[in-house]
């Protein structure tokens, strides 16, 4: 097993070029920093052994990966909610977090379909592949979520 | 199809840069550490290997799912589906935490049995003078100023797991309890002075999860979804609530 271990040099690579998406895909499900950093660490470990064929293969991975371990952890017992105010660092001026609300309220099974489709633009397609369900499993997902989304805010989502 | 109010929402909840990095060295320390000692680094794969050994955890924490409301200005509570149970009010509990975190860097630690684990924290629980309490499992966040508690509970012969969950002085969170898919109670039980126990059966039907407050923890209780079951869970909470010479024990 120990052989198919990358580099410190290889996991510190594959780190960066993910850590974006990986953390994306964390929060939307966990909503709070502190279990955010352990899923995607733990998505991170679980990549270290992980035979890669390219990287698409590797960040569709860690993308399925980041979201059933957050679906699983979010099963446990107790977790903790934060104020969403709190966990903004950015540089960029504050916006009106109505569509951050929107996005990380939409359930849970929606949320995959939703940012892979949405932010990375991925066809139902590809979405479908990556998840490994059928198509018309995604656009239904999309559908309902465009529908929420659209709800809440103000109809003007497309 | 991207779309842009989405990107810039998901670029949103990004991290610093700075933050990024200690991840980043978390994940190559931790990466480096052999199999065996990684397991005790996160408290998520402690409960996991305690799940793993308690089989009716397994069982009910599958039936649980997360709280989650944006509401600001809540504290602890029970979540049964969409309405917040009310509770007694977590008030932080006496906790040596200077001396905790010196011995426990992390936050996590490990107890044979009561004794060890009120030595090493200056913390009491309730009934622990009936009760057997073994397999302790702490974990701490002086960042957060939470506890959180997994232990196996024992009382005549007859042992469960039970979690527990508590606030120490300085906590600052806004949010933070229990929730639970379950639209109502299956039972609720009411101890002493009127305080409740809330009993939930579990989604696969085995197991019943029993909810309530003492001393400042919030506990969560694990037991079998049966007569016998719920008679026990009735039992703990009551040395839990120190009645069980006041209660009528059913038969």
């Amino acid at each position: 097993m120990d052989s198919l271990r990358c580099t410190d040099q290889e996991l510190t690579a594959l780190y960066h070029r993910h850590v974006d998406t990986v953390w994306r895909v964390c929060y939307s499900f966990m909503k709070n920093r502190a279990d955010t950093e352990d899923m995607v660490q733990e998505a991170f470990l679980r990549a270290y052994f992980q035979p890669f064929r390219s990287e698409e293969h590797e960040k569709a991975w860690l993308i399925v990966t980041a979201s059933n371990l957050c679906k699983d952890a979010l099963k446990r017992a107790w977790r903790r909610d934060e104020p969403l105010e709190d966990h903004l660092e950015l540089a960029a001026p504050r916006r009106d977090p109505q569509a951050l609300e929107a996005v990380l309220a939409l359930p849970e099974h929606y949320k995959a379909a939703v940012y892979l489709y949405y932010y990375e633009g991925y066809d139902a397609k590809e979405v479908a592949s990556i998840l490994d369900c059928p198509q018309a499993t995604v656009r239904t997902r999309l559908a309902r979520a465009r529908k929420q989304l659209k709800q809440m805010l103000g109809g003007e989502f497309e | 199809m991207k779309n842009k109010e989405i990107c810039s929402a998901y670029d949103r909840i990004l991290p610093s840069d700075e933050t990024k990095e200690k991840m980043l060295q978390k994940l190559l320390a931790a990466a480096s550490e052999p199999q065996a000692e990684r397991n005790v680094t996160s408290m998520k794969r402690l409960k996991k290997r305690y799940i793993v050994l308690a089989a009716a955890l397994v069982a009910l924490a599958l039936s649980c799912t997360a709280m989650a409301s944006g509401v600001l200005g809540e504290t602890f509570g029970l979540w049964l589906g969409e309405q917040k149970v009310a509770l007694d009010e977590l008030t932080p509990v006496a906790f040596d935490l200077e001396g905790y975190l010196a011995k426990y860097p992390n936050g996590i630690s490990e107890f044979k049995d009561y004794n060890s684990f009120t030595e090493a924290t200056g913390m009491t629980l309730p009934g622990a003078g009936e009760l057997q309490m073994t397999d302790i499992v702490l974990d701490v966040s002086g960042r957060w100023r939470t506890g959180h508690i997994c232990m196996t509970v024992g009382t005549e012969g007859e042992t469960t797991h039970m979690n527990g969950m508590f606030l120490l002085e300085g906590h600052t969170q806004e949010v933070y309890g229990y929730g639970v898919e379950a639209v109502k109670a299956d039972d609720v039980y009411e101890y002493a002075e009127g305080r409740r126990a809330y009993f939930v059966k579990g989604e696969d039907g085995q197991y019943t999860q029993a909810y309530f407050v003492e001393d400042g923890v919030m506990f969560q209780l694990m037991v079998e979804n049966s007569r016998p079951g719920k008679e026990l869970g009735k039992r703990l909470v009551d040395c839990l609530a120190g009645t069980s010479e006041n209660q009528d024990v059913p038969e």
